[in-house]
């Protein structure tokens, strides 16, 4: 008869299984994604672009192979590359991440094209943006819509006297490229 | 006196040595980067008229080498189906103007988006398009051979690429991501490539306005 706990097999199996569990937790804690935005486009456009830091605090190179924005039907992965002196966009099908480095996607160099926007986007609000890499793990973080890279706030049009101004960390992610 | 080990005899050498390279590298320390000499944006072989300049803008009115006088302009070529270099530097441009309508608002500037892309991009387009990134901002385009006139005056090269199959209005443009600089007699006197942020274009109009030759 088949008594597991009387099983030290079992047991064992078991222990590996909660040891590796966390590890796994901790593998996927190695990837992020900071300071990410989608940058707000003018009414009528059908696709934007959005911009960030992956970093990889692991020990192995991590590629990212598919990304995903909430409210827009594609997004790619491409980057804007000059050749005779003119700039166009090239697809690019992945983007690896070596091992203890990060990758910016900055305008004008990698960055995510968003398209067939399905919900009109403004600054103010969020979307959720899923970053899928080769060996199956996931990222998802809730992602900004800006004017522009640095907080992108039109201060013309605010009210400050019923702001929160905490403005800690005005981060430049172009300041950052480490990648290839 | 007995005599000192190889090893040791190597290490002292090698110390020697290291100390050496130290005191010449104190002594005769490596040049520091020479700083930048100021923003070259400059057009070589001097200014250009603008004449033969004909585009239509967002308002359907006829634009020309006329609409430049009286201020400085600066000057983007892009299209608007365009997600990362076109608005980024749509962005920087009314960021530009904004903070000079602040610190300088007595050299008056404006800016000028022209779209390659006359196909897709039509003045009402424009007007909804650059309107976005600041009020005062003006978009213009024209028939194909009236861009082609403009991209040659400016030396502004750009390619339509063929469509993706199955869709003709699915295609890749290639431009110059440069912005140019036309001073108030309506002559491009710089242009500016590899912008990062809007500083670098107001240290490029500032070093264009300051050696402006004399009309």
């Amino acid at each position: 008869m088949f008594r597991p706990l009387q099983s030290w097999n079992f047991i064992l199996t078991l222990l590996v299984a909660i040891v590796l569990l966390p590890s796994a937790a901790v593998q996927a804690a190695e990837l992020a994604f900071n300071h990410g935005w989608i940058r707000a486009m003018p009414p009528g456009a059908n696709m934007s672009a959005a911009y960030g830091v992956l970093i990889n605090t692991g020990k192995t190179d991590q590629t990212l192979v598919k990304v995903a924005v909430e409210g827009f039907s594609k997004a790619e992965i491409h980057r804007s590359t000059t050749h005779q002196g003119m700039v166009h966009m090239v697809p690019q099908p992945n983007l690896t991440v070596p091992a203890g480095q990060e990758v910016a996607l900055t305008p004008g160099g990698y960055h995510m094209m968003l398209m067939e926007p399905q919900t009109a986007f403004a600054p103010g609000q969020s979307r959720s943006l899923t970053l899928t890499f080769a060996d199956g793990q996931t990222i998802s973080v809730q992602v900004p819509v800006q004017t522009g890279p640095s907080g992108g706030m039109d201060h013309g049009t605010m009210d400050h006297g019923t702001m929160n101004h905490e403005m800690g960390g005005n981060h430049k992610p172009d300041a950052m490229i480490h990648g290839h | 006196m007995t005599r000192i080990p190889r090893s040791l005899r190597v290490a002292l050498i090698v110390t020697l040595l290291m100390l050496g390279v130290t005191v010449v590298r104190v002594l005769y320390p490596p040049a520091p980067p020479t700083p930048p000499v100021g923003y070259s944006v400059a057009l070589p072989g001097g200014p250009r008229t603008l004449e033969g300049l004909s585009l239509i803008d967002q308002h359907g009115q006829t634009l020309g080498p006329e609409w430049f006088r009286g201020h400085w302009t600066l000057v983007f070529f892009g299209y608007t189906f365009c997600p990362d270099i076109c608005p980024n530097t749509l962005y920087l441009m009314a960021e530009t103007l904004r903070l000079l309508a602040e610190t300088a608002a007595d050299i008056p500037v404006k800016g000028l988006f022209i779209s390659v892309d006359p196909n897709r991009d039509t003045p009402a387009k424009l007007a909804e398009y650059v309107t976005h990134f600041h009020p005062d901002l003006v978009a213009a385009t024209g028939q194909r051979a009236q861009v082609d006139t403009a991209t040659k005056l400016f030396g502004s090269p750009y390619i339509i690429h063929p469509p993706h199959a199955g869709d003709s209005d699915n295609y890749a443009v290639s431009h110059v991501s440069s912005v140019y600089f036309v001073d108030p007699q309506a002559r491009l006197v710089g242009s500016l490539a590899e912008l990062k942020e809007s500083v670098d274009i107001q240290k490029a109009l500032a070093t264009l306005r300051q050696s402006a030759p004399a009309p």
